[in-house]
């Protein structure tokens, strides 16, 4: 397993970037896997920083092979913020209702293949597991 | 590592990584055009959410007029996402 703490800001996300591509060298972990791993990551970690400003100082990120699929884990301080609460977005909307932002969390559950959400010890817990073979 | 620029043709270049952290870049470059122009995905690596909200936005401003966003060159990962979001509806995507 691998981790890394993580500035609760956009400006972690070279290291956040750099965390994962050591991951995905590390086992060899292919572009149609790390693509939707790196994707749904900062999706969840941009929701902490913009939604969730009383977490504390940093964000932890766990990244695990757990030999048929990779569980990743984003854990986060503060009170209760469960990301499924978000919204839907109505992506067939017209141009001019469209808004920017709300469609992280909707695109990480099309791309991975299980999102979890658990509040413990007064942490916030997103748990997303990526399938390595079809 | 992200990178937007425009051709002498007109065309507008992106390379590497357009995440959420490289939105006011970008953003910097695409709200100033005012005409249609052509978006080349050759070099882009990687886009999030917060790429595609940068392009939702650029779009959302030439409405009312004949002014279109085209882009080519996705790779299928990136083609994937903007259908997932449903922006294939709203941009030229060859």
């Amino acid at each position: 397993m691998m981790q890394i703490n993580l500035s609760r800001s956009f400006d972690c996300f070279d290291d956040l970037f750099d965390f994962l591509q050591a991951f995905f060298v590390k086992y060899d972990i292919p572009r149609t896997i790390s693509f939707p791993v790196s994707l749904a990551t900062e999706e969840i970690i941009t929701n902490c920083i913009k939604y969730n400003p009383c977490g504390g100082d940093q964000i932890a990120v766990t990244l695990e092979h757990k030999g048929k699929y990779l569980e990743l884990s984003i854990i986060d301080g503060g009170p209760a913020f469960n990301p499924e609460d978000a919204p839907k977005p109505d992506i067939n909307l017209p141009l001019s209702e469209r808004k920017a932002g709300g469609l992280g969390l909707f695109l990480a559950r099309q791309i991975m293949d299980k999102i979890k959400y658990i509040y413990e010890d007064g942490k916030n817990i997103v748990i997303l597991r990526k399938n390595l073979e079809p | 590592m992200f990178d937007i620029s425009i051709t002498d043709d007109g065309v507008v270049h992106l390379k590497g990584r357009l995440d959420a952290a490289q939105i006011e870049k970008a953003g910097n470059v695409l709200n100033h055009l005012n005409r249609s122009f052509t978006v080349d995905f050759t070099d882009l690596e990687y886009i999030s959410s917060a790429g595609l909200s940068v392009f939702l936005v650029a779009r959302q401003r030439m409405e009312g007029t004949d002014h279109r966003i085209r882009m080519i060159n996705m790779n299928k990962d990136i083609r994937d996402i903007f259908r997932y979001a449903g922006m294939n509806q709203i941009f030229d995507i060859e």
